[in-house]
This record gives structure tokens, C-alpha cells and sequence, in this order.
């Protein structure tokens, strides 16, 4: 059984953009807020994807019953507050509202670190992850830091395993 | 289909004669109203420098994408491609990236590492 995973419009943004919606349907049963969904807006590829999945029951909708965090904007809160409530796994890249999750106990992927998975299960290949890396730090929309340690640990992987 | 409700607001523009004489002579050229050119401008420029506001706050820390969509009306994918605009292929991150992988590259003796880093940069 798939494990339950729900995510942030910055995830959602990411997870176009590097190709990764497919597999993460393999992966995950994933969850989206209508304050997810409002925040995707209409008419853009990343929101035409979600709407169209949402249509197709490929992604399911559920909204918090409460709010136990209260900070950031309606999208990052009611993903991190859903995750809370139904323990799932959030899918997050904005970096505030990504510390604050894992400090309240919620148990956090960014789009970074599910790249660099896929590419230890050999489920993508070495020249796949670099192409990611570098287009998003071109695209300049995720922390530097992260990104170097992407670099490090995929580098790590490829030392031990020969990926 | 269903229609869309449009309710107007009026805002009143007061312009000198100067003003006036440029705005007429460019509204005749493009065969538009003065309310009508007025009002795209407006619109136009308003949600440029939103897209700015927010770009910058993000950039600085100061917001998540989030609390700005929120804030600004706008949506988050047009912030976070306004947040690429402005670091527009960020020449410095892209060197720190490499280096980076020229480091752990040349720790390894793995050139083929940097290689493709050097390929993916370059696509």
C-alpha cells in the first residue's frame, strides 16, 4: 500500500518542473488541499496538471479539520496542518514553512531530496539527477544550501554504489 | 459557458493639459479610449510591480511564497517565475554548483561526475 502524502504549492511547482509528477504518483497517495489548489491559480502548466489529476482521482482533495499551526500563507498552513492531523508524509520546498513543519513533528520531503532517493533506488540515472540539480539552481527558486547538499550526497551514492 | 461578472470601479484621473495632450495624441494613434488605455496601464503596471514586491520579499527572506501569494493576489507559480526572472540563471550559483562537483569530482578521481555536471549546466 502506498504511503499518504499531501504538499505545498512550492513542491507542486517543482515537482512539474522537473518531470517528477509521474513517479511520485508511483510512489505516494497524494493529498492536495483546496488552498493548495487555489494558491496554483488557473491557467499555468503546474496548475492545469494538478486540475486535471484532481479530475481523474489520481490526486485526492481533503482540507484540515483544525488549525494547529497558524503561521505562514493558506496553502503551506493547511498542507502542514493536514499533515499533523492524518500523520501523513508533507511535500515541501519553501524553506520557513518547511523548518516549522519539522518542528512541530511532521515528517518532511522537498523535491530535492526525492530526487536524490530516486536516484539511490537507481530509479533515475546520474545524468537525470545532474540535469535536475542544475536546472534548479539555475531557476534560482530553491535554497543554495540544499542544493549543494544534493551535490554532496549524490556524489556519496556514486562513490559507494557505482550508480 | 458561464459569464463572468465584471463589476466597475470609478477612479478619477486628474491630468494637466500637458498630460492630457500626450495621452489623447497617443490614444488616437492607437484607436483606444483614454479610460480603457488608462485602465490597462494600470492593471499592467500594477501587477508588474506586485510580481516585484513579491520576488524581492521572497528573495530576502522576509515572506514564504505562501503568506506573498496571499498578500499580492497572485498566484505562486508567477511568483516563483518571477523569483527565476530575477535571479536570471544566477551565474554565481551555477559556479558554486560546479565547483562543488569539481571538488567531490577530483576527491574521487571520478572526472565523469563533473563531466556530466558540466553537461547539465551547459543544456
Amino acid at each position: 500500500m502506498k504511503r499518504e502524502a499531501t504538499f505545498d504549492s512550492s513542491f507542486w511547482v517543482h515537482a512539474v518542473y522537473l518531470d517528477l509528477v509521474d513517479v511520485l504518483l508511483l510512489d505516494f497517495e497524494l493529498v492536495c488541499t483546496k488552498a493548495v489548489e487555489r494558491e496554483l491559480g488557473r491557467d499555468n502548466p503546474t496548475s492545469l496538471r494538478l486540475t486535471a489529476l484532481l479530475a481523474d482521482r489520481s490526486i485526492k482533495q481533503a482540507a484540515p479539520k483544525a488549525e494547529k499551526i497558524k503561521l505562514y500563507g493558506d496553502g503551506e498552513r493547511a498542507a502542514i496542518n493536514l499533515a499533523l492531523e492524518r500523520k501523513l508524509l508533507l511535500l515541501i520546498d519553501d524553506w520557513r514553512p518547511y523548518e516549522a513543519a519539522q518542528e512541530a513533528g511532521v515528517e518532511v520531503v522537498n523535491s530535492l531530496a526525492y530526487l536524490v532517493g530516486l536516484y539511490e533506488q537507481k530509479r533515475i540515472a546520474l545524468e537525470r539527477v545532474l540535469n535536475a540539480l542544475a536546472r534548479i539552481t539555475r531557476r534560482g527558486t530553491l535554497r543554495p544550501e540544499w542544493i549543494q547538499s544534493a551535490v554532496k550526497i549524490v556524489w556519496e551514492i556514486r562513490r559507494k554504489g557505482e550508480n | 459557458m458561464k459569464k463572468e461578472k465584471h463589476e466597475k470601479t470609478t477612479v478619477t484621473v486628474r491630468l494637466t493639459d500637458e498630460e492630457d495632450r500626450v495621452l489623447s495624441r497617443l490614444c488616437t494613434l492607437k484607436k483606444t479610449s483614454k479610460t480603457g488605455y488608462l485602465a490597462r496601464l494600470a492593471k499592467d503596471r500594477a501587477k508588474t510591480e506586485l510580481l516585484s514586491y513579491a520576488a524581492g520579499e521572497y528573495l530576502e527572506g522576509k515572506a514564504s511564497l505562501s503568506e506573498l501569494a496571499k498578500k499580492t493576489g497572485l498566484d505562486v507559480p508567477a511568483i516563483m517565475d518571477e523569483v527565476a526572472r530575477a535571479k536570471g540563471g544566477d551565474k554565481r550559483a551555477v559556479e558554486a554548483f560546479l565547483s562543488a562537483v569539481e571538488t567531490l569530482s577530483k576527491l574521487n578521481k571520478d572526472p565523469e561526475f563533473y563531466r556530466l555536471a558540466v553537461k547539465a549546466v551547459s543544456e
